[in-house]
């Protein structure tokens, strides 16, 4: 038997490929139709994120960099992942990124509008390069006419449930369905509606009674648990949306990054009991830049420009491109060239598992299993 | 009871026996565990050393398992940390990596061997770095290369090529 890789230890080694190098697996289920139909299983797929989760959270396949002055939306691939190609979207800005699927919005929106109809969305999978253009937001229906705030992400169907089959994280889990919150603050209210895909619909808006007298911040939302959570602009709490319930509610313990004077501070916050909503502050680490990154991209001081959900990486934008800096590593990574030097305000890491596309052939090969 | 500590002999598919300590097999490789114990009653009152055959090895292959096994099992030479540990970032060095990227820095057909019997012997954090290896042996490998490792037919029709390749030209 020797050279000869038994056939239940292909999956094995199937399961080791790397992550970040999508195109290997791509290469490898075009071997045969037995490796075909094993990498197109649903079984193969999360069995690989979850050995691979267990190492780190999912690879980050490239960026979306919000472009300062030209106002487009450029996606930037990691250097291992041509399977992203490097797309610019001009006359739109990325909100948000999760789940494979990246929401955007037409740049003449600023995170303030006055804007009736309001359709401003598209969910953009970089994979498939499938835009869907979302229908218009019903605002009569809750807010007054006048200037709102507003923020938006996007998450698979499946986020929010406790269905342990969803392969959401390669943007296909649920046949590609998806979700859109959006949040929008005036001067007297809050509102919440969510777009679900499945019905194409947007659904009926939720509102909050207890108004928390600030404005959304257009940074990207974080999902903790089942619940998506928006930054405010001024008071540093968060408004927390759960997908399980439908129901907001302000939160006040939060942590945030910052940069100054070349150093990078990690600041935490508690809500003071009592406090009427107050927060406490305290700095849990200050890392000292310097010492991580080269000297050529220290000339301007560097600026936080994005994080990256779930793995404590913080991306820093200097004068010499932008670079990965591990939290808990430590660790700074090579700097990605954007093309545009240093000219974006907030980048979205764009994370996944990326998966062959398969799924014409496997449907071919399995459907006649089922008839069997 | 004497305080030297107990050995087993493992017998090669091609007739080689090989010493091992039984602490330390018994710690590396659950099938063996589970030959052992199977033994222990009627070896109790005997001061025979037992011989278990495995027949799936062979000498060249079960010669290196028990190297990697002395060296990842014996709590003696080893020092913390020992599970996962293929899993660290680069850079991150485990005093046992440099030891583990040798050994499975072999040929093809010896690799496989040893994945096979990691497998067979049921010693889990060998099966991991041997399946990475293979793993990373044919990542950066072409289709027919891979095929050509693997001894693997062809048994797409031109058709179904023709659409997998156009599923993701990007790869190519």
């Amino acid at each position: 038997m020797t050279g000869v890789l038994m056939e239940e230890l292909v999956e094995e080694v199937l399961l080791r490929f790397p992550p970040d190098d999508p195109a290997s697996l791509v290469r490898a289920a075009l071997v045969s139709k037995p490796w075909c139909r094993l990498i197109a299983g649903r079984g193969f797929r999360r069995r690989f994120r979850e050995l691979h989760l267990h190492r780190a959270a999912a690879p980050m396949l490239g960026f979306i960099c919000n472009v300062l002055g030209a106002a487009s939306a450029r996606l930037v691939p990691t250097l291992t992942t041509s399977c992203l190609p490097r797309a610019d979207h001009h006359g739109w800005r990325a909100l948000d990124s999760r789940d494979g699927l990246v929401l955007l919005c037409n740049a003449n929106c600023s995170d303030i509008v006055e804007m009736e109809p309001f359709d401003p969305f598209v969910v953009w999978n970089p994979i498939t390069g499938e835009h869907l253009q979302l229908p218009y937001l019903p605002l009569e229906r809750c807010a007054p006419p006048g200037p709102f705030f507003f923020n938006a992400t996007v998450l698979c169907a499946g986020a929010g449930s406790d269905d342990d089959a969803c392969d959401h994280l390669d943007g296909s889990g649920h046949g590609g369905r998806f979700l859109v919150v959006f949040v929008g603050t005036y001067a007297d209210g809050l509102f919440t509606y969510v777009y679900s895909s499945e019905s194409g619909a947007w659904s009926e808006p939720s509102s909050m009674a207890d108004h928390p007298h600030d404005m959304l911040d257009s940074v990207p939302a974080a999902m903790v648990g089942t619940a998506v959570h928006f930054m405010f602009k001024c008071s540093m709490r968060m408004l927390k949306f759960d997908l399980a319930t439908r129901e907001n509610s302000v939160q006040g313990k939060l942590g945030f990054t910052r940069a100054e004077d070349y150093k990078l501070y990690l600041w935490s916050s508690m809500e003071v009991v009592g406090g009427h909503g107050g927060v406490e502050w305290t700095r849990d680490r200050v890392i000292e830049l310097n010492s991580l990154l080269p000297a050529d991209a220290l000339l301007t001081p560097p600026d936080v420009v994005g994080c990256v959900h779930g793995c404590g990486v913080v991306l820093v934008g200097t004068g010499d491109g932008f670079f990965r800096i591990d939290l808990k590593l430590n660790q700074a990574d090579d700097d990605v060239d954007t093309g545009y030097g240093h000219c974006f305000f907030i980048v979205v890491p764009y994370t996944g598992f990326y998966f062959p596309g398969t799924y014409n052939l496997a449907y071919l090969f399995i459907l006649p299993v089922f008839r069997i | 009871m004497a305080s030297e500590k107990k050995v087993v002999f493992l017998r090669s598919s091609d007739g080689e026996a090989f010493e091992v300590s039984e602490e330390v097999i018994s710690a590396a490789s659950v099938t063996i565990k589970g030959m052992i114990d199977e033994e222990s009653p009627s070896r109790a009152d005997t001061a025979a050393t037992t011989t278990l055959a495995i027949p799936n090895v062979t000498a060249a292959t079960l010669s290196r398992v028990l190297h990697y096994v002395n060296k990842h099992f014996d709590a003696a030479a080893v020092v913390g940390r020992p599970d996962d540990y293929i899993f660290c970032a680069p850079g991150d060095e485990h005093p046992l990596a440099r030891f583990d990227d040798d050994f499975v820095d072999v040929d093809n057909d010896t690799l496989i061997d040893l994945v096979h019997a990691a497998e067979y012997l049921h010693i889990k954090k060998l099966f991991d770095l041997t399946c990475k290896a293979v793993a990373d042996k044919l990542k950066g490998r072409t289709i027919d290369q891979i095929r050509e490792t693997f001894g693997i037919v062809n048994d797409y029709t031109v058709e179904e090529e023709v659409e997998v390749y156009r599923e993701n030209s990007w790869a190519f």
